[in-house]
């Protein structure tokens, strides 16, 4: 384990850091972490898992590890309608949101089986990801123009939270989204456009890791409406 | 470091700056949109009741002012009338017991009846609105006040500064029903024995000043009593003033005169 650390790139090792200091925070603070943001301590679990593993197969075995994204994608994607599902307060988005989950596997299964198999990229099926989640933090944007009482968005652990993934999937949208097209064409700016998203992974966790050991955010009761 | 390397580091780097940026301006840009947006509700939300407070301040009055008529009127036509009928009945007994013992007691009572009927018409022309949409602010007050004085219980005066200028019907309206709730508490609770209205006609406000002279109260004390307490007169008469868009200070201490100061934009006024 040791040993595969030292083989990683520069951006891996400090994504890697990056992970599993978010994820021991998420860990020793779970009781404080609030009711709709739990299940980022699944997303970082799984986003730790899935690099580990990945790189492993990439500098160990040297074989190709992009099956490990194929089952990441979904895992990813219901982490963080899980993570919108207990934000709403409205049960009637809510449960789109649920439906969202059920849908987007199918349209996963579909893709795998009709247009990316587990040894190319899933360009389509991370698309659909990021558009879906894009689509969830603006309807939670909207949402919040609607609070009243005394919200203050920019004491919320949410809305930084939101906003982080907002970015990253706004990000990664452009640069996994169109990784097949480089590897095919233009294999050169390949790593490149590869490595650009690592500056989002590490903007998520910085957030992340921020306003969960930062005293100056707050927790707002989204259940209330 | 390998120069690949580097340019991996570079190329995160830049794009995280970007990003971060990027996140810093959407968060920024949406937390002032956000305040604004509220801000400009809590405005909306504000002007909402002050608009509803003023149109149940304005079917008060309109209310207050018809029932006030509809009592004149009633006074003026049916018990002056009564009472004008009685006065020709004394009248004719006091003719036909000329000679009598009695012809001493029936002269005081026809100036009873005589006093009462002037009181009643004084009284319903006070009570009725039309008489300040037809002789005036001015002329209403001093109708008023010359009511007041035939009780003997006060000696009043009227103070007339700069030019008069009209002031719209409403607003002397409701300018005449705030001052006689003032000269109705001065003579309820005042105990003095003097009582002066000024009207200040200036050039960019009107000022319509009432004063007494009697044993005042904690204005403090007052305001802080429940709605259906002496407080709420004087609530009524402040927010009457704002209708008008305008203010009412009341200013006593016990044991010093009250003053009731009534200032109005002249813009608002007119």
């Amino acid at each position: 384990m040791v040993s595969l650390f030292f083989k990683l790139g520069l951006a891996d090792q400090l994504y890697l850091m990056l992970l599993l200091i978010a994820l021991v925070i998420l860990v020793v603070k779970y009781d404080k972490i609030p009711y709709n943001l739990k299940p980022l301590i699944w997303l970082t679990a799984s986003h730790f898992t899935a690099e580990i593993f990945a790189d492993y197969i990439n500098y160990e075995l040297h074989q190709n590890n992009l099956f490990i994204y194929h089952l990441l994608t979904p895992i990813e994607y219901l982490c963080l309608s899980l993570i919108f599902f207990k934000t709403f307060a409205s049960k009637s988005l809510s449960l789109l949101v649920l439906w969202s989950i059920l849908t987007y596997f199918l349209f996963v299964v579909i893709c795998e089986l009709m247009w990316e198999p587990i040894e190319v990229n899933n360009s389509i099926a991370f698309i659909a990801e990021c558009l879906l989640v894009v689509y969830w933090c603006f309807v939670y944007f909207k949402k919040l123009l609607q609070q009243e009482d005394d919200y203050r968005p920019e004491h919320d652990r949410t809305f930084w939270v939101i906003i982080s993934i907002l970015i990253y999937f706004t990000g990664n949208l452009f640069i996994l989204g169109t990784f097949n097209y480089f590897v095919e064409y233009k294999l050169a700016m390949g790593p490149q456009i590869y490595y650009t998203g690592y500056a989002f992974y590490y903007i998520f966790y910085l957030v992340v890791i921020a306003t969960h050991t930062l005293n100056y955010f707050r927790d707002y009761d989204y259940r209330s409406g | 470091m390998t120069t690949d390397r580097v340019d991996d580091i570079l190329v995160v780097l830049v794009t995280g700056s970007i990003a971060l940026l990027t996140m810093v301006v959407f968060g920024a840009g949406f937390i002032i949109y956000y305040h604004r947006r509220r801000q400009q509700n809590v405005s909306e939300k504000k002007a909402i009741i002050e608009q509803f407070k003023r149109e149940i301040l304005q079917s008060q009055i309109e209310i207050q002012n018809q029932t006030l008529q509809q009592v004149g009127r009633e006074l003026h036509d049916h018990i002056g009338q009564l009472l004008s009928v009685a006065m020709l009945h004394l009248n004719g007994l006091d003719e036909e017991l000329e000679q009598s013992e009695h012809r001493h007691a029936i002269e005081q009572t026809i100036n009873v009846v005589r006093t009462t009927i002037q009181d009643v018409r004084a009284l319903s022309k006070t009570l009725d609105s039309d008489t300040v949409r037809r002789f005036g602010l001015r002329q209403s007050l001093a109708l008023e006040l010359e009511r007041i004085e035939r009780t003997g219980r006060f000696r009043t005066y009227l103070h007339v500064a700069g030019t008069p200028y009209p002031l719209g019907e409403e607003a002397e309206t409701i300018l005449f029903r705030m001052t006689q709730e003032s000269l109705n508490n001065a003579i309820k609770h005042s105990g003095g024995q003097a009582i002066m209205v000024t009207t200040s006609y200036q050039s960019d406000h009107f000022e319509l000043i009432i004063t007494d002279d009697g044993k005042g109260f904690d204005v403090n004390e007052v305001s802080t009593r429940t709605a259906n307490t002496v407080g709420s007169g004087l609530r009524n008469l402040q927010q009457r003033a704002r209708l008008l868009g305008g203010t009412c200070t009341i200013s006593s201490e016990p044991g010093q005169q009250t003053r009731v100061d009534i200032v109005l934009p002249k813009q608002a006024a007119v």
